[in-house]
């Protein structure tokens, strides 16, 4: 038995299916990406406790500022990513902001693949009642962006970490336009004649919609979770920008402290002065961030859309 | 038809109704602090138990939901605790916004649509890959990122430029001689743009239907020019390129407050999203049998790609985007604040050139969420669900008009 048939086994779908998708190439890359920034999230500590230990708290993501440069810097021996304007060092700054990032992508990607594929296959199955319930419920959330949502109690709430944030955003995008998208696939494919054989071989709802429904679900709900991860990445690091977030280090707030330079206003009207200003530009920390940010959202996608090529057959040939 | 549409707006008004419930116990309950305690932070209890009662904070929030839900119901959307309509406060932020949504909306679905027909029938795997690495960083970036790189690589250069010219830089001096002010210019320039557009939209579609083939690429150039050229002719060329473009220049900062700049961001943050659904639409419709029998009966490669797929792929794309659209005006939100755009709340009476920008629904919604003034935020949250489900009302008649199936279903 292979690693890969093992797995599937093991994380107990229909094993063909994941060891499809796990053979595919793009899959393989976005899973190796998440990977490696994983790895980066976790060196942060390791790195703290061992090679900048002696280095007098230069290293700290917060207060760390190394005074024997003109800061910001660029790539240098001593600072792998330059150091901002404030004189912190970027690498250690994007390794500590990886893991909130990372938590809250986790968390929202697994809410919403969950409430979406539970509430769409459900609704789809047993209609009646429970199709009102869910479309009308799905119907109203769509009208409330969720990342304005989380804007709204972010700001306000220092407390809110990935995981509350994360909670908030999978919560409502998940029953919401999430559920809709699902719920109109799963629509289309119990009307095949496949979900009848299985009906009539004697196979009850939760063979049918755990074996049968949930595989050719599965790939739509991985395009959802790339949308609700992109938007979630993009409010949390807003709330960092802003300043509202309890923790201080963050993509976010990176990408601030990178265009954080002092306006040099011209003394009298009519000057402009472009090179006042660009020498103070933090590039290493802003092109990191959102690096970063692009990267996780890229890992996502690779594997949604991976997963689609492997499961549906149209695009398999 | 007509019955078909009925129905749904009735349900359209129990999901609204359901919306404003949802919307109303969520920010009461996720909120830390009520706006009494934020705003009086050196009173004591008995002063802000007061200024609770006055506001009327310390009524049941069943009460409160019932008076809002009156309200709500005469189109009141209730006070601002610091004073002022909460509607009115919508009605004067609202165009800005709208404006800039539809602008770049348009001309968004139009690049995305056209990049992703391209992409998934005509390009190779490698222009696959760089299109969709492309769409992919746009996407993604952070918006207040993508506002200062347009602002550090698109406006800068040609400010600097205007100065080596010789040219006056500083809207002041600009506006001193001329009897237009800027709110004037703002609001004139972009009703001609957008106008101009559905024009655009308009005749392109209409060139497409008699096959004329270099027509559609023509059409938005051509008219977008003859908007230049109708706003030189009217003798405010300088004015409108200060207000539309170079707005604020004296000031070095992120927030550049032109709108140019801010459709310019919310275009670049938006094709992407096009892009991928109609790619995905495409990959789908285009392995289907009545491809290959157009094209074993000579059809040319062009017109099956927009006549026989695009048409199939258009109406699904229409309901996708839709789902798209909480996300693209959050993006929007954000570009706003950033950019500082809005209609001008304060003139300089000698020069005309405006002195406060009072922002768009982005200003009022984040300093409304500053100050928890709840019946702000709920109403610019009321104000965004109103909106997208016109959109989606909009969709779907589109989508009965074209597709007759729907409108059999419906008479059933």
């Amino acid at each position: 038995m292979t690693l890969t048939q093992a797995t599937a086994r093991h994380i107990g779908l229909a094993g063909g299916t994941t060891v499809h998708v796990l053979r595919n190439r793009k899959v393989q890359l976005g899973l190796l990406i998440l990977f490696i920034l994983f790895v980066g999230a976790l060196a942060h500590p390791f790195l703290q406790s061992t090679l900048w230990e002696g280095a007098g708290g230069i290293y700290h993501p917060e207060t760390g500022n190394d005074r024997t440069l003109e800061n910001p810097t660029g790539v240098s021996d001593d600072h792998w990513l330059g150091t901002d304007s404030l004189g912190r060092d970027v690498f250690s700054a994007l390794t500590y902001s990886l893991a909130d990032a990372l938590a809250l992508a986790v968390v929202v990607a697994l809410v919403v693949a969950v409430l979406s594929l539970s509430a769409g296959s459900l609704a789809a199955y047993f209609r009646g009642w429970m199709d009102t319930v869910f479309t009308n419920v799905g119907d109203a959330l769509a009208l409330l962006p969720p990342a304005i949502a989380l804007l709204v109690v972010g700001l306000n709430r220092s407390d809110f970490g990935p995981v509350e944030a994360g909670l908030l955003f999978g919560f409502l995008y998940g029953l919401g336009p999430a559920a809709l998208v699902i719920r109109s696939r799963a629509l289309a494919v119990i009307e095949k004649p496949f979900i009848d054989a299985a009906k009539v071989a004697g196979a009850g709802p939760r063979r049918v919609l755990g074996t049968h429904l949930l595989p050719h679900l599965l790939p739509y709900a991985g395009v959802q979770m790339m949308a609700a991860v992109i938007g979630a990445l993009v409010t949390q690091a807003f709330i960092q920008y802003q300043g509202a977030s309890a923790n201080r280090v963050g993509l976010g707030s990176m990408i601030y402290s990178g265009l954080d330079f002092q306006p040099v206003l011209p003394s009298g009207y009519g000057t402009y002065n472009l090179g006042d200003y660009t020498a103070r530009i933090g590039w290493t920390s802003i092109l990191s961030a959102a690096l970063a940010m692009t990267l996780i959202a890229v890992a996502f996608y690779l594997i949604a859309v991976g997963s689609r090529d492997a499961i549906v057959p149209k695009r398999h040939q | 038809m007509w019955a078909y549409l009925l129905r749904r707006l009735g349900a359209s008004i129990l999901t609204l109704a359901i919306f404003v419930t949802a919307v109303f116990f969520l920010v009461h309950a996720l909120m830390p602090r009520d706006y009494a305690e934020l705003n009086c932070p050196f009173c004591g209890p008995d002063e802000v138990a007061q200024m609770r009662h006055e506001l009327g904070l310390d009524r049941p929030l069943h009460e409160q939901y019932l008076t809002y839900m009156g309200g709500l119901l005469q189109g009141d959307l209730g006070d601002s605790f610091g004073g002022g309509s909460v509607t009115s406060l919508m009605a004067s932020s609202l165009p800005s916004t709208l404006l800039i949504f539809a602008v770049g909306g348009i001309l968004a679905y139009l690049l995305g649509s056209w990049l992703g027909r391209m992409a998934e029938w005509h390009f190779d795997r490698f222009g696959r890959a760089m299109t969709t690495g492309v769409g992919m960083t746009f996407y993604t970036l952070f918006p207040p990122l993508l506002v200062f790189l347009l602002v550090y690589f698109g406006r800068d250069p040609l400010v600097s430029a205007r100065s080596a010219l010789g040219l006056p830089i500083d809207s002041m001096q600009l506006f001193r001689d001329t009897p237009y002010t800027e709110a004037d210019l703002v609001s004139l320039g972009g009703r001609a743009l957008l106008i101009a557009l559905l024009i655009a939209l308009l005749l392109r579609g209409f060139a497409k239907r008699r096959g004329w083939r270099t027509l559609p690429f023509l059409v938005l150039p051509v008219v977008l020019a003859a908007v230049v050229v109708a706003v030189i002719r009217l003798g405010v060329g300088p004015q409108m390129a200060d207000v539309f473009f170079f707005r604020s220049t004296q000031q070095v900062s992120i927030g550049a407050g032109s709108p140019i700049l801010a459709i310019a961001a919310f275009l670049l943050l938006a094709f992407g999203e096009a892009m991928f659904v109609w790619r995905a639409g495409i990959a789908d419709e285009r392995v289907e049998d009545y491809v290959l029998t157009a094209r074993g009966k000579g059809v040319p490669e062009h017109e099956i790609r927009d006549r026989h797929v695009g048409r199939n792929v258009a109406l699904p794309v229409i309901s996708r985007s839709f789902s798209a659209l909480p996300f693209l005006l959050t993006g929007l939100i954000i570009i706003e604040w950033e950019v500082q755009i809005g209609p001008c709340a304060e003139s300089d009476p000698l020069s005309g050139s405006c002195v406060y920008y009072q922002g768009g629904l982005s200003t009022a919604f984040f300093d409304a969420v500053r100050n928890v003034d709840t019946p702000v935020i709920l109403g610019v949250l009321v104000t965004m669900g109103v909106l997208l489900m016109l959109l989606r009302l909009v969709a779907e008649i589109v989508h009965v008009t074209l597709d007759p199936r729907i409108r059999l279903q419906g008479a059933k």
